[in-house]
């Protein structure tokens, strides 16, 4: 298992259909994932790269091919057991964030925490030591409104990151963010990458952005064109 | 029904209509100004069917509350006037002797027959004149040995039935009338042949005091107009007036006339009124109306007279002070008029009359009064018809008031929900709204847009709330119908006004219009950036104008239009000066034109021209009528008046409100609610207490004293501020402060206070506005203190592991939304609560099934007989009854006989006489009966065999009926010394115990017999319920000696009691009694059915109510409905994203069943909890003035209630909340 690949996706096939259009999203997609590898969907806007996130992360569901994780195809998996799954072993991020706004910046993290069956207090603690390692030991009582677009994608990556998950899945994490912001989230994301060994997924039309990850996977029309090694890797 | 709180059906209909129409055309026009916003407002609607539908589902429900109020009112008076025309029939007046039926003293001559005949001859308002009698006898059907105790008897002259015919049988034919020439027949009505069993060809007897006669049935009518009956009794048979005139010994006599007006059954009511009279003033003594005339022409009576009148005469009765006016107006004259004569006919304006002149303290001139009086009229001339039409209307109005009341709970539930709706579709467009605005729009486009789209809900809300408000009605009558007993031949009817259904479309339009503007403008406050961004409220900035600023808009509003238009002006024109602009407007005429032309032009330049221009033509309004006036005097002002009136009416209202933004920041602070509430509640106070300004009115008190906690909690926040106390803290304590004191407050004893303030008389409005009042203190205090709640919750739940993070949100959403959800709790308990406080008002009544005594005296059985057929020996007709009934089936067997009298209490005010009813009673009914007494003197007696043995012991002793002191506090008028009927002031029945006995003076009605009055004391006070099956609100029990000492004639006693040795054989000894005494026309009644079958009328119109209201709890259970439609478009990012994070779909359907549920049961917990409180309150205030009762808390039928309360708010979440669950990860959070 060690060897193999953590993510693999095999002629993956989906379709989005509306009234009269259907659009081709996904088309006979294969790749893979290494474990503690740091790759980029890259392409321009519609060639399939959230899609892809999406399905390869069991959000969504897949018209054909297979995907698997760790071993398991997601396809034989129930959606309870998919939830689970996620609770316990993915994390997520966003371009919008997507706080919970009712929440504050600490319970936003702990409640992945909570979530898999922490008591208040671990999830307390975790979270906190979480939020310090994405840089942010203060502000954390305070809602996501209150928080600058840096801070809240700090919080969405601590949340992300709350239950040591194996992957982490990151659509357009800097999209919202000025070129300082977004430099510091990519360092922060390569420095977890680097010191904590998880996966990262991570979708972007900045060629900064993925400069900044061993693998850059280069989509257009639902199809993989190429895999290149980054120039750091 | 014809009236609506007293304002007239129609005028209410018009003016409501008008009003729908003023704001439909308002909208239009403001549409038509800028279509844009139309459209923007009405793609709105089509976009999310489901929740428009919702909306409308919710905005609905107050006008189907008001709709199936107003149906409800109309069956019943329409049911009740239905009765009355079937019962008058053809009859419009009735004319009687105005000596009251007894001794038989009451029947007429036939030459006052022809002096009516000739009073009318010619007159085409008449189409008949008939004498007729009258009487209540027995009738037996000897085949079927069956009986009918009192059955209307008539006896019909058969030359006069033009203008009376019009009675079908059974068959649909015309009834047989002429048959009735032939000897020996009868025609029955329908009610009773099947009570007899008789058919056509029967034979019935009739028992009369000259004996028993047979007649042979002819045929069978309906039971209408002639056959109709009296309002107790339907059965009724029709015989020749000769045939009664031989069976009762009247040769040649009638005891009533009555005259029918031409129009068949529904005659102008004006006809009828003037009818009645000019016939009146036919009968009139003239040697006595002039000798009246002239007894009050004297100088020393007028004045006295006009003295009552300037008090506002209300010691008789606020109705009786017209007729007083034009009484003392007629004075004038040197001879007595038409109008005196009328004016002194009226019986409570002699009334008072009489009063006046006694307090004057001149025996003999009291004496020169009392004569004439009783001789003034000849005959007594009535309009029956219109008073029984008047009765249908008053109790169809009372029955409407009723239902108004408590339904008030359930329409403001509903308004509440359209806020809400309104607020959440805000919240939800906040970025667009905020882009709207930035592209350059205005906030009071924003009040436009929100206003069309709230319109055309409205407009479809109130269309369905109407229909839909039209089928609950006849429902609810179906069951009504269902309860009243069909035997008596009342037949309850669905029926329903055009006028209503304008009433409730209007008043649901109107309602839901104005709650949408206010919502509208509430949400035009939107700051646009905060909107755009999304964040929360708390960020926008008080963009309150200075002081100055405020002040200097108020005056100018003040100043009116002129200062506007001046200033209108002068944005057009900056070069003109100041006084060439003033002296063109004061001497140009035409300046006025130009000025409405810039005006006009100026239309899409600024805020406020509309009013403006409104405003400007107040103004010219004021100067065409007065221009008018002058030039055409003779011109109807009225229109131009009205308009007028209405324009300054807009203009005051706009200054009000205006001075209003002036002082508001200032009420923000609390400080200035301290002296203001002050001073209300100081004038509610009893002028007795306080200042001495107060005009005793409870609704300002409580308004007042919750205007003052209020300013000190604010002041107590400003004061925290200072002190430099975090934010959250300061409103914790003021608010809480606030909500706790006002719980306190409004859940104190009704009477609490009233060593404070004085007894302060409160209607109605005190149940709806400490309702509303103690739930929004309550939901206050909550939601300032929720998470102490949320702790609490969370601590008890989050025990369970896996349910943490469902808990977690499901707190935290309605946390973060705390306007809102405060909104659905306030709602929710406000529901509970009305539906609380009935259900323990219900149970309060059953205390009467529980201890039957109370209301019986110990009496199984009840009866009357018919005067004319008197019982000489009971024992010996017992005896006589063939082994039916034997001595020893009675314990005790009482009598009473009843005499009409006036009666006064010593060193009344107003020296009035009223109306009372003495209940001569015998000793097996005076030392046997076991009613209780809430007051008594201890100068003869401690317990109530002590008192009545005294009242047996001496005739000028009486106890009087619980009905007739001074009651007080919850909906109690108060003064038992209003209005005709007799009353005792100083005893007070929330002070039960040991009274003094009272003096007072009984005398026999004018007319009857002059002279004799006699002193009696009162010694007692019965118990409310005692013996109120009798309804004699004004009975004085006394024992027999006194009707000699009252009247010249012996009083036959006429009402037995029966206490039986085997009270579980009433209902079969009821029925042998009824036979036994049949040549008594005895009727009887079983004391304990009675209660069971008032008991259970009551119960189940009780429950018919809780129904009612259950259309509330609707609307509460859609409010929440709709917040959780709403919540899941609302949240649809984050589900997702709490789906990403692991969130299964069951845990979200979870969450948002827990986040109704959550509301649902602390709502209804709140609900129960005041519901108890002010249903213990309402308990108080009743046990102090009638014992017997018991508080519980009927936990079944609120376990009932709570248990579809909550089980109906999950099933209606159930679907959005899997809606919710449903959504998809990918799709959520794709953007």
């Amino acid at each position: 298992m060690d060897n193999g690949p953590i993510i693999s996706a095999t002629d993956v096939m989906k379709t989005y259909r509306s009234r009269d259009v259907s659009v081709q999203a996904l088309n006979n997609v294969s790749f893979e994932v290494m474990p503690g590898e740091m790759v980029a969907v890259m392409g321009p806007s519609g060639s399939g790269k959230t899609t892809l996130l999406n399905c390869m992360s069991g959000l969504d569901s897949i018209d054909s091919g297979d995907v698997s994780i760790a071993g398991q195809l997601l396809r034989t998996m129930t959606d309870d057991a998919l939830s689970d799954y996620r609770a316990s072993s993915m994390g997520f991020v966003f371009q919008a964030y997507n706080l919970l706004p009712v929440l504050s910046a600490q319970e936003n993290v702990e409640l992945p925490l909570v979530l898999a069956g922490n008591s208040q207090r671990v999830a307390r603690e975790k979270a906190r030591e979480k939020l310090e390692l994405v840089g942010l030991g203060e502000r954390t009582d305070h809602l996501p409104a209150e928080l600058s677009g840096g801070q809240q994608q700090r919080v969405a990556i601590a949340r992300a990151l709350a239950n040591d998950p194996a992957i982490v899945w990151a659509d357009e994490p800097t999209g919202n963010l000025d070129s300082t912001n977004a430099t510091e989230i990519m360092d922060l994301l390569v420095r977890l990458n680097k010191e904590q060994g998880q996966t990262f997924v991570l979708v972007t039309h900045s060629e900064d952005v993925g400069g900044m990850t061993d693998r850059i996977v280069r989509m257009s029309d639902g199809v993989v064109v190429s895999t290149t090694d980054a120039v750091n890797a | 029904m014809e009236k609506l709180f007293g304002v007239e059906m129609n005028v209410l209909a018009g003016y409501l209509a008008g009003g729908t129409i003023f704001v439909l055309a308002a909208i239009f026009l403001l549409a038509l100004r800028n279509k844009v916003l139309l459209k923007l407002a009405l793609r709105n609607i089509p976009r999310r069917k489901a929740q428009s539908i919702l909306i409308v589902v919710g905005l609905m429900l107050s006008t189907t509350i008001i709709m199936s109020a107003l149906a409800i009112g109309d069956s019943v008076s329409s049911s009740i006037r239905s009765a009355v025309l079937d019962a008058v029939g053809e009859t419009d007046i009735r004319l009687t002797s105005p000596v009251a039926a007894r001794f038989g003293d009451d029947y007429l001559d036939a030459s006052l027959v022809d002096r009516v005949r000739a009073g009318v001859e010619g007159d085409v308002r008449v189409d008949g004149v008939m004498p007729l009698i009258r009487e209540r006898l027995p009738v037996l059907h000897e085949l079927t040995d069956k009986t009918v105790a009192g059955t209307s008897v008539v006896g019909v002259e058969l030359g006069s039935l033009a203008g009376f015919d019009g009675l079908k049988n059974i068959d649909g034919g015309s009834a047989d009338l002429a048959g009735l020439s032939g000897d020996g027949t009868t025609i029955i009505n329908r009610t009773l042949a099947e009570k007899l069993d008789a058919d056509v060809g029967d034979e019935i007897t009739l028992v009369a005091p000259s004996g028993r006669s047979q007649y042979r049935v002819i045929d069978v009518v309906e039971g209408k107009g002639l056959a109709g009956g009296d309002e107790e009794i339907r059965s009724a048979a029709l015989f020749s007036v000769g045939t009664l005139q031989d069976v009762l010994d009247r040769e040649g006599q009638y005891n009533m006339i009555e005259v029918s007006v031409a129009g068949g059954l529904r005659v102008s009511e004006d006809d009828s009124d003037d009818l009645t009279e000019e016939l009146q003033l036919l009968f009139i003594n003239e040697e006595a109306a002039t000798a009246l005339f002239d007894a009050l022409k004297a100088p020393v009576v007028v004045e006295a007279l006009q003295a009552r009148l300037d008090e506002g005469g209300s010691a008789g009765g606020p109705f009786s002070s017209d007729t007083l006016d034009d009484l003392v107006t007629e004075l004038e004259n040197d001879i007595p008029t038409d109008e005196f004569k009328v004016a002194v006919t009226n019986t409570i304006t002699i009334a008072i009359v009489g009063g006046v002149i006694e307090g004057l303290g001149d025996p003999e001139l009291a004496q020169s009064l009392l004569v004439p009086a009783s001789q003034l009229v000849e005959l007594q001339v009535v309009a029956i018809k219109n008073q029984g039409l008047a009765i249908a209307e008053l109790v169809g109005g009372f029955i409407v008031a009723l239902f108004s009341i408590f339904g008030s709970f359930s329409i403001i539930v509903g308004l509440l929900l359209i806020f809400l709706v309104f607020v959440m579709l805000a919240a939800a467009r906040t970025t667009e709204m905020g882009i709207i605005r930035a592209v350059g729009t205005k906030r009071r486009h924003l009040v436009q847009m929100f206003a069309y789209e709230g319109i055309v809900y409205s407009i479809g809300a109130a269309l369905l709330g109407t229909v839909l408000g039209l089928f609950a009605s006849v429902a609810l009558v179906g069951i009504m119908s269902g309860l009243v007993a069909e035997d008596d031949g009342f037949g309850f009817s669905y029926n329903v006004t055009i006028q209503s259904i304008v009433v409730a479309f209007s008043l649901g339009l109107v309602l839901t219009a104005i709650t949408v503007a206010v919502s509208a403008y509430r949400v035009s406050k939107l700051n646009i950036v905060v909107a755009i961004r999304g964040l929360g409220q708390e960020f926008v900035q008080d963009e309150t104008p200075g002081a100055g600023r405020r002040f200097e808009t108020a005056l100018k509003w003040l100043a009116g239009p002129l200062a506007y238009g001046f200033d209108t002006w002068r944005q057009r024109r900056p070069n003109r000066t100041t006084k060439s602009i003033l002296i063109l407007m004061a001497l140009v005429p035409a300046g006025i034109v130009v000025f409405l032309m810039d005006m006009w032009k100026s239309r899409h330049e600024g805020r406020g021209v509309i009013p403006r221009l409104i405003l400007f033509s107040v103004w010219m309004l004021v100067i065409l009528q007065n221009l008018a006036a002058t030039v055409a005097p003779d011109l109807d002002e009225s229109v131009v008046q009205q308009a007028v009136a209405a324009a300054i009416f807009y203009w005051f209202m706009v200054f009000v409100w205006k001075m209003f933004k002036f002082v508001q920041p200032w009420l923000a602070s609390g400080w200035p609610l301290l002296p203001f509430g002050a001073i209300v509640a100081l004038l509610g106070f009893d002028s007795d207490h306080g200042l001495g300004f107060g005009i005793g009115n409870a609704a300002l008190f409580t308004s007042g004293t919750t205007l003052v906690i209020i300013g000190i909690g604010l002041a107590m926040r400003q004061m925290l501020d200072r002190r430099g106390y975090r934010e959250e803290f300061q409103k914790r304590v003021s608010m809480s402060f606030i909500g706790i004191a006002m719980l306190i407050f409004w859940g104190l004893p009704f009477d609490a206070l009233d060593g404070l303030t004085g007894t302060l008389p409160g209607g109605p409005e005190m149940f709806l506005l400490s309702g509303v009042s103690l739930v929004a203190a309550a939901v206050w205090t909550v939601m300032y203190n929720a998470d102490v709640i949320v702790w609490v919750v969370s601590k008890m739940i989050g025990r369970f592991g896996s349910l943490r993070p469902v808990v977690k949100m499901a707190i935290a959403y309605p946390m973060s939304a705390r306007f809102r959800t405060g909104l659905t709790l306030a709602m929710f308990s406000l529901v509970i609560f009305t539906m609380m406080i009935f259900a323990i008002l219900t149970n309060l009544g059953n205390a009467i099934e529980d201890d039957p005594d109370l209301v019986s005296g110990g009496f199984d059985i009840r009866s009357s007989i018919d005067l004319e057929l008197p019982i000489d020996d009971v024992d010996a007709v017992i005896a006589g009854s063939g082994g039916k009934l034997s001595a020893s089936d009675f314990e005790v067997i009482s009598r009473q006989a009843s005499l009409r009298v006036e009666a006064r209490q010593e060193g009344a005010d107003d020296h009035l006489f009223r109306n009372a009813r003495i209940r001569a009673s015998d000793d097996g009914w005076l030392l046997n009966n076991n009613f209780e007494l809430t007051h008594w003197d201890p100068a003869y007696g401690s317990t109530p065999a002590e008192i009545w043995a005294a009242v047996s012991a001496d005739s000028s002793l009486a106890v009087v009926n619980g009905n007739m002191i001074e009651t007080g506090g919850f909906g109690g008028d108060g003064d038992p010394s209003e209005g005709p009927a007799f009353g005792i002031r100083g005893v007070k029945a929330n002070e039960p115990g040991e009274i003094t006995g009272v003096n007072i003076t009984i005398r026999p009605p004018v007319g009857q017999s002059v002279g004799d009055s006699v002193d009696a004391k009162v010694i007692g006070v019965l118990n409310q319920f005692a013996d109120s099956f009798e309804f004699g609100t004004t009975d004085v029990y006394m024992n027999p000696g006194i009707l000699e000492e009252l009247s010249d004639k012996p009083v036959p006693f006429t009402a037995y009691k029966f206490r039986l040795a085997d009270s579980s054989r009433a209902e079969e000894i009821t029925r042998v009694l009824e036979t036994v005494f049949i040549e008594h026309g005895l009727t009887a009644a079983a004391t304990v059915d009675e209660i069971t079958e008032n008991q259970e009328q009551n119960n189940a119109f009780n429950q018919l109510f809780q129904g009612f209201m259950g259309l509330g709890l609707l609307v509460g259970v859609a409010s929440l409905g709709v917040v959780s439609f709403r919540a899941v478009v609302e949240r649809r990012q984050s589900i997702g994203m709490m789906r990403a994070l692991g969130y299964k779909g069951r845990m979200i359907q979870v969450q948002f069943l827990m986040e109704s549920g959550i509301v649902a049961i602390f709502g209804s917990a709140i609900g129960i909890g005041l519901g108890a409180l002010i249903g213990w309150n309402i308990f108080l205030s009743i046990s102090a003035e009638s014992d017997g009762l018991t508080y519980s808390i009927p936990w079944m039928n609120v376990t009932l209630i709570v248990l579809i309360a909550v089980v109906f708010s999950l099933v209606t979440t159930f679907i959005p909340a899997r809606q919710a669950s449903r959504i998809k990860p990918s799709e959520a959070l794709r953007y």
